[in-house]
């Protein structure tokens, strides 16, 4: 198939997004910050910190998570799942979404973190609030920064490929957005340059993050590799939601022959690996601390493995790791689509309640488990927030990269 | 008795003759000469390549290779001997540590997992040895040092007297070098 005979099978498909659904969204973002809104004036406003925090670790793990596939598929120059790489891009819209929910956070800093209640003298160089939010919001900013300039740059000859194709507000928009970057030559290596630069970016602001929105609920508690977990973590959940939506795209939109049995089997590995290597990554950190039997290490676990929190702590494990495992280690269930798309659903759900594991108990203490109605209609609000991102990329730019598949299609991109 | 068991296996074994062997340098045009002789009817065909090239394994459509069930088997009950034989050397002497309990499954996890690669591995070479037939015990096989380099060998099984088309298309599709193999 040509370019422009994928544009005009592309098209018309893509513009097919209901207005009903995108409705739908706005509700429940609208009935998410009420929720929101309502809550932090009530009697128990750090449960809904809570949730909210969870909920922004967790939605922009995923979105720079799943950006992170594009940008190693770009380093490594990989053949194989190139009708996904769009894909993967096209959460980034969530990411200046993002930057704004960050800043709400400084609301909530005296309901979340311990420390800005009862300061630690020894670490108050580090955890102080002005510091905290400066080095963070930076962070972030660079880091979107870079991840959006990715997916210009990695735009650019698709953009080129459909602007005469187009008449609508698109027109104007792609040639301001064609403007913005260098010729091809120069995009090339732009972007050999820019992909190394995102992942070191990525690693060491989701460290930063991971240490002071989540470690630092618990300012006692030191674990050096909480931030790799963390990143770990984000990209495993990307890895999830990519697949699923290209799934969902897949039928909706009829891609099998770009997103095929082959590409269904690499994403299913990689799910695969990586929720194998999210249970390395806590596991090489649980038994050092069990080893080593220190209380102040120890306490942050046994906060989450006996007590109100023990059944939860285990579900995360089994979701995470047991379930994928099994299911996954069966060639035939990776290809099948119906079935890689309900098994991944199990991680997706298994990693926000990983995320609200690692948070909640430091900040509501360990007397029970608050998970009710404010914590899913927060939850539900940040959901529709996200997609409403996505349905503005899904409405604006092709979803596969045209110019790549137009050479050769992705179901033979082994060899 | 041992050319009797030999013949016995050779009947089983696919890379033995009769039949033609074409030796290609180019993969692509083995592809294609593994294509037409499928479509033509051929099913008893054996590649020779150092390298795995998907593209003529998706021709081949093989079935899966029943190795994995030796790993898999390996795997599972590498776990489970790693688990009773911790569990059973810290109960057959009693090293009560840091107050933790005698059997703590956490450190346990470690050899588990080490002896599930162990077993897999080894059962793994175990499924490869069996399902290969190894060691042949010299009976005559189809080869060519060239497959250990940069030649593809594709081997078809055929009667004598009907080598003769199949050695043409061979040679039509980008064959090098076409010959019949006499076999046992």
């Amino acid at each position: 198939m040509s370019a422009s005979e994928i544009l005009q099978y592309l098209s018309p498909r893509q513009k097919q997004v209901s207005k009903g659904l995108l409705f739908l969204l706005s509700g429940l973002v609208a009935v998410g910050a009420v929720a929101f809104i309502v809550g932090i004036q009530g009697a128990s406003p750090s449960r809904i910190w809570t949730a909210y925090l969870v909920n922004f670790v967790y939605w922009t793990g995923i979105a720079q998570g799943a950006i992170l596939l594009a940008v190693a598929r770009q380093i490594v120059n990989a053949g194989w799942g190139k009708a996904i790489h769009r894909i993967a891009q096209s959460f980034s819209l969530f990411l200046p979404v993002s930057f704004l929910l960050f800043w709400i956070l400084f609301f909530g800093r005296h309901e979340l973190f311990e420390w800005v209640r009862h300061p630690v003298p020894e670490k108050a160089a580090w955890l102080n609030t002005p510091f905290l939010f400066l080095r963070d919001g930076l962070g972030l900013l660079l880091l979107f920064g870079l991840s959006l300039r990715f997916v210009l740059l990695s735009l650019r000859e698709d953009l080129i490929l459909t602007v005469d194709h187009l008449s609508d507000w698109r027109k104007n928009l792609y040639t301001r957005l064609i403007q913005r970057c260098p010729d091809e030559e120069k995009t090339k290596r732009q972007l050999a340059i820019l992909s190394p630069i995102v992942v070191i970016a990525y690693a060491v602001v989701f460290t930063i993050l991971a240490w002071d929105l989540i470690m630092s609920l618990d300012p006692h508690w030191v674990s050096t590799l909480f931030g790799a977990f963390y990143f770990v973590g984000s990209f495993f959940s990307g890895l999830i939601l990519i697949s699923i939506v290209a799934i969902f795209l897949r039928w909706r939109l009829g891609l099998d022959r770009w997103i095929g049995t082959s590409t269904l089997h690499d994403m299913g590995k990689l799910v695969f690996a990586f929720s194998i290597f999210w249970t390395y990554f806590f596991w090489s950190q649980y038994l050092v601390i069990w080893y080593g039997n220190l209380p102040e290490e120890t306490e942050w676990f046994a906060k989450r493995q006996f007590g109100p929190y023990r059944n939860l702590s285990h579900l995360v494990l089994c979701l995470n790791f047991l379930a994928p495992f099994i299911l996954l280690l069966v060639r035939k269930v990776k290809e099948t689509a119906w079935a890689f798309g309900a098994i991944a659903f199990i991680p997706l759900i298994g990693m926000w309640l990983e995320r609200y594991v690692l948070v909640a108990p430091s900040v509501l203490g360990t007397t029970q488990v608050w998970l009710g109605l404010p914590e899913a209609l927060i939850s539900l609000g940040f959901a529709a927030l996200f997609f409403l991102c996505f349905l503005a990329f899904f409405r604006t730019f092709p979803i596969l990269p045209v110019q790549d598949l137009s050479e050769g299609s992705s179901t033979h991109s082994h060899s | 008795m041992l050319k009797f068991i030999r013949n016995i296996l050779a009947r089983f074994d696919k890379t033995s003759g009769p039949g033609v062997l074409a030796v290609f340098y180019y993969v692509d045009a083995a592809a294609e000469a593994i294509q037409g002789l499928k479509q033509q009817g051929y099913k008893d065909l054996t590649v020779f390549s150092a390298v795995p090239h998907h593209s003529i394994e998706e021709i081949l459509d093989h079935r899966a290779s029943p190795v994995r069930y030796f790993t898999l088997f390996g795997g599972i009950l590498g776990c489970l001997s790693g688990y009773a034989f911790t569990v059973w050397t810290s109960l057959d002497w009693e090293l009560p540590l840091a107050g933790k309990p005698v059997v703590s499954i956490p450190p346990y996890t470690v050899i588990m997992f080490e002896l599930t690669i162990l077993f897999g591995a080894l059962f793994t070479l175990l499924g490869l040895v069996l399902t290969a037939r190894l060691p042949h015990l010299g009976s005559h096989r189809v080869y060519d040092p060239r497959f250990s380099g940069d030649r593809v060998g594709v081997f078809v099984r055929c009667e004598k007297g009907k080598s003769v088309r199949l050695e043409e298309f061979l040679k039509q599709v980008g064959a090098e070098e076409v010959r019949f193999e006499g076999g046992v």
